[in-house]
């Protein structure tokens, strides 16, 4: 299993880097780019979202990229607010920014867990995604 | 963004898709285009239109809305989500998926070469990525990727005499091939780099990355072409040194 980390301060300008990491694994490893543009996509909503929900004193938003067998699985955690009830709901609503965010990643994803973050503070996304479709 | 009262959108599938209601159906399209709008806003800047790609997931939405199940009790925006973005993802898949990912890199690197050239000419200095992106009306993730693809600059090339030619060195960027594999070039070229005081690290720049000749940097910089050569001739000796130091 390999793994990249990132950690990044929580603003708007820092979120490509986390779909840079992705075209740097898709190089490490084989990514279809139908699979690569839907990991992006994801990443990028469970980032935006962390930079939304940040705290008044920024902090950091930390990216993990597991890569297991052709399963990679991405954990976004940051200080931000916690995932409202409504939104751990399968249908999310309202439709805002964070409810469409979430029903976006989870159609673009295989598996997707969202909840507190692992020291308790802030929250945790993670989710994962099959890289090839060969062998079901 | 409004969201219509969940109410209202039940009553105004029902309205459809029992009583066969078109201006229903055209109430329920205006009402949740404003999501439509969002998600193509997610897949914009990579090459295509957003204004293209709200109409493919306009036609999503409508292809959502007339094959929504009564029966099967969700909400229209739950199953209009992934049918929107199925269509989008559709749209991608016959155009910009279909082209060979090195080649359309390639491509853009050279486009983005020749726009290195035209920003650092109108702005008087070299562009930012931000600024570069947008004049290749692609976002800043692709165009890095580009660039990167395309920088198979070595310490090699820096070895030419290269003091007094004017030869455009822009027309071999993007077009040298093996253009992946080469990091430990570049970081090599990082180490020559760190060697040099601020102006010659700016003249080394615009002579070889964007491809400025010399007079065309002795006007941008301000000072003689011939210094402009002396300047570039000791960048590349101590570049040189550094890089064999290492």
């Amino acid at each position: 299993m390999s793994s990249v980390r990132l950690r990044i301060p929580a603003k708007a300008e820092y979120v490509f880097f986390s779909r840079l990491v992705l075209t740097g694994l898709s190089r490490a490893t084989v990514i279809e780019e139908e699979t690569l543009s839907d990991l992006k996509v994801a990443v990028t909503e469970a980032c935006a979202r962390s930079v939304r929900s940040a705290p008044d004193e920024g902090g950091d938003v930390s990216v993990r990229y597991d890569l297991d067998g052709d399963v990679l699985t991405v954990e976004v955690a940051s200080a931000g607010s916690e995932f409202s009830p409504e939104l751990l709901e399968l249908e999310p609503h309202p439709l805002d920014e964070d409810g469409m965010g979430i029903a976006l990643v989870r159609a673009l994803v295989d598996d997707l867990e969202l909840g507190a973050a692992p020291d308790g503070r802030g929250s945790r996304l993670a989710f994962s995604k099959k890289l090839s479709r060969r062998s079901d | 963004m409004k969201s219509p009262a969940k109410a209202d959108q039940a009553q105004l599938l029902r309205a459809y898709h029992e009583q066969g209601d078109t201006q229903a159906r055209e109430r329920l399209i205006e009402e949740n285009l404003p999501l439509a709008r969002a998600l193509a806003g997610r897949y914009a800047g990579r090459g295509e239109q957003f204004e293209d790609l709200v109409q493919v997931a306009s036609i999503g939405l409508i292809k959502a809305i007339d094959r929504f199940d009564l029966e099967r009790g969700v909400e229209l925006e739950t199953y209009a989500i992934p049918t929107i973005v199925g269509e989008i993802k559709r749209h991608f898949r016959d155009r910009t998926w279909a082209v060979h990912v090195p080649r359309r890199l390639k491509e853009l690197n050279l486009k983005l070469s020749g726009l290195v050239g035209e920003l650092s000419n109108t702005l008087g200095r070299s562009p930012t990525l931000a600024e570069l992106a947008a004049a290749a009306d692609v976002d800043q993730e692709e165009a890095l990727e580009a660039i990167e693809s395309g920088q198979a600059y070595t310490a090699d090339s820096l070895s030419g005499d290269d003091d007094d030619s004017e030869v455009d060195r822009m027309q071999t960027l993007g077009t040298v091939e093996p253009a992946y594999g080469r990091a430990e070039d570049r970081d090599l070229l990082a180490t020559g780099l760190e060697a040099l005081d601020e102006r010659e690290r700016r003249i080394i720049h615009l002579r070889f990355f964007d491809g400025l000749t010399q007079s065309q940097i002795a006007v941008e910089v301000g000072i003689s072409q011939m210094h402009v050569s002396r300047l570039i001739r000791r960048g590349l000796e101590k570049m040189r040194r550094e890089i064999d130091e290492t």
